[in-house]
């Protein structure tokens, strides 16, 4: 009986874990070989049934060829460098001055977290609205101030800044709750100490306040970085891309290479060089989220 | 000195009330924008300088109603609801394996759930469209499900074991020595005990999947099309009916919202992947 029930318990974690890893290989491995096999193939949507030849590495090797594909790397760059720094530092900033104790509190936080969990595709038709360029909101304020109006989502300059202003709308209350958060867990002795130290404000930040706060702040800049890095679903309401290639960043890029001109053996094959872009960024993210995990665990 | 502290106290009271008031406009201006002007008609919606003051109207609504809502709105409800349920059911069994279990090949698994939760949508969407193609599952809801179980079962293992692993191990060995098998510790104890950790869970797996738009704009057209899809096709008509729009978006940010308002205090924390107490 007892050696029965031990021989269970040693085989029961996997017997959990089966009906998801049975899942997951079924719609996530399995689709991820199925796309390694269409990378090396040269397919056309609508030609499927005349045949997918084999091309070995070819449509990898166009890819590195190609300038539209180093465009559209370029952008995602300046995307996430530009959204992730002005979402920390405005959300640092905040979650700094809101770390007090004051009425209200939970309503702001509730306000706060509105625009976060708002669907990209709104978030991206609301600011297209606002940046129309005959009756946008924005050109009414720019009257206000006595600027002219300007053609933000429509200028191969402007359009770029204007989509990373409506995800630093979006993101920033995250940056600025999750820092909270990690503010208020804190420990206080080293806070104390320094006070009875006499040492300065800025001090106390920069040696002590920063250093404690840097894992939960590791951990929400590598989680927008790789949010911001697959950003599409904004980019496709408010510009799609345009005006020409201006707002082309990778999941835009490949989505036209697959759907509008229906390369789907080349549009896979930048869409797993993506994915194995995206596995560089969130392998620091899994093993910060999975120390904090531990840590707090136990 | 007193008064001097008194004045410096009242400034920083001050501050922080303008920088709270600013923050809220800021971030909740654009909203009010867009749910305003989707009870605007037509003309004032357009209006160049805006019309602030109006008697609102629900004419958007009633012509987004006639132009065909419900079975966006029916498709979207089941897509959500049958991917939740799902990541919820697969997913507890596996979180409460991943929280109690050291085993071989636990932290891989562990690691390999989590990366499966940030690929880019765009990296499984060509090939799974593929397969459904050759399935002729391509728009129905059943396609749906299983595209939107890719990001939802993974997310709600990760948000469900950070859940359990904070439940003392002693509350399941007592019931185990009352007669209580492992399983029935995990349905009679832990998941009762853990009940506000799953209904955040399931309320964050059911926005993900309410929100979502790339798989809906490759995998659906016609029948099995959602609200997203609803709101970013208005606009491919010739004129765009602003109107119209805002009250789709403001549609499909309602229940999001309610959501939010009601779940506050966990849904950071399963934004941040288990890495904040909310």
């Amino acid at each position: 009986m007892r050696v029965s029930h031990r021989k269970r318990s040693k085989y029961f974690p996997y017997l959990l874990l089966s009906p998801t890893i049975l899942a997951l290989l079924l719609i996530t491995i399995f689709p991820l070989i199925y796309g390694l096999n269409l990378s090396v193939r040269h397919v056309i949507l609508y030609q499927l049934e005349e045949g997918q030849p084999f091309i070995g590495l070819d449509n990898f090797i166009s890819m590195l060829n190609d300038p539209m594909f180093f465009n559209a790397l370029n952008l995602t760059s300046v995307l996430v460098v530009a959204t992730v720094s002005l979402e920390l530092l405005i959300g640092l900033a905040l979650a700094l001055l809101l770390n007090k104790e004051f009425r209200g509190a939970g309503v702001v936080t509730t306000a706060l977290l509105m625009p976060m969990m708002m669907a990209p595709i709104v978030v991206g038709l609301m600011w297209k609205f606002m940046y129309n360029y005959d009756f946008g909101i924005f050109q009414y304020l720019l009257d206000l101030i006595g600027i002219p109006k300007m053609l933000f989502l429509g200028s191969g300059s402007l359009a770029l800044p204007s989509i990373i202003v409506a995800d630093i709308w979006q993101w920033t209350p995250f940056m600025m709750l999750v820092i909270l958060a990690g503010l208020r867990s804190l420990p206080r002795a080293p806070f104390e100490a320094a006070m009875i130290d006499g040492a300065s404000g800025p001090r106390v930040f920069a040696d002590i306040t920063l250093p404690l706060l840097k894992p939960i702040i590791l951990i929400a800049v590598l989680l927008r970085a790789i949010d911001s890095f697959k950003m599409f679903d904004q980019i496709f309401i408010m510009t799609r891309g345009g005006p020409g290639i201006a707002t082309e960043v990778f999941s835009m890029h490949i989505y036209l290479r697959a759907f509008a001109y229906y390369y789907v053996g080349y549009a896979t094959a930048m869409a797993l060089t993506m994915l194995y872009a995206v596995s560089v960024i969130a392998a620091p993210l899994i093993k910060n989220i999975e120390s904090s995990f531990e840590s707090k665990g136990t | 000195m007193a008064p001097n502290a008194k004045i410096g106290r009242a400034f920083k009271k001050g501050a922080l009330t303008l920088c709270v008031t600013v923050a809220l406009v800021v971030f909740l201006f654009p909203i009010f924008w867009m749910v305003s002007t989707s009870l605007k008609t037509a003309d004032q919606a357009i209006s160049n300088p805006p019309v602030w003051i109006f008697s609102p109207t629900f004419k958007n609504y009633e012509d987004i109603w006639a132009k065909g809502l419900l079975l966006p709105l029916y498709n979207s409800l089941v897509i959500a609801a049958s991917s939740t349920i799902l990541a919820i059911a697969l997913g507890s069994l596996s979180a409460y394996s991943l929280a109690r279990f050291k085993f071989y090949g636990s932290k891989f698994t562990a690691y390999w759930i989590i990366s499966t939760r940030m690929a880019p949508a765009i990296a499984f969407v060509l090939p799974i469209y593929l397969m459904m193609r050759n399935l002729g599952l391509l728009d129905t809801q059943v396609s749906m499900i299983i595209a939107h179980t890719t990001f939802n079962l993974p997310l709600a293992i990760w948000i469900l074991r950070g859940y359990f692993a904070e439940i003392p191990v002693d509350m399941e060995e007592a019931a185990m020595m009352d007669g209580c098998s492992r399983m029935g510790a995990l349905f009679r104890i832990v998941l009762p005990v853990c009940v506000s950790g799953v209904v955040a869970a399931a309320v964050i797996c059911f926005v993900f999947s309410w929100n979502e738009f790339m798989y809906a704009l490759v995998l659906t057209g016609v029948d099995a099309k959602t609200l997203p899809l609803l709101v970013a096709g208005v606009q491919t008509q010739r004129r765009i009916m602003w109107g119209e729009m805002t009250a789709m978006g403001t549609l499909v940010i309602v229940p999001a919202f309610i959501i939010t308002a009601l779940l506050r205090k966990h849904l950071l924390r399963g934004l941040a992947f288990g890495a904040v107490k909310g």
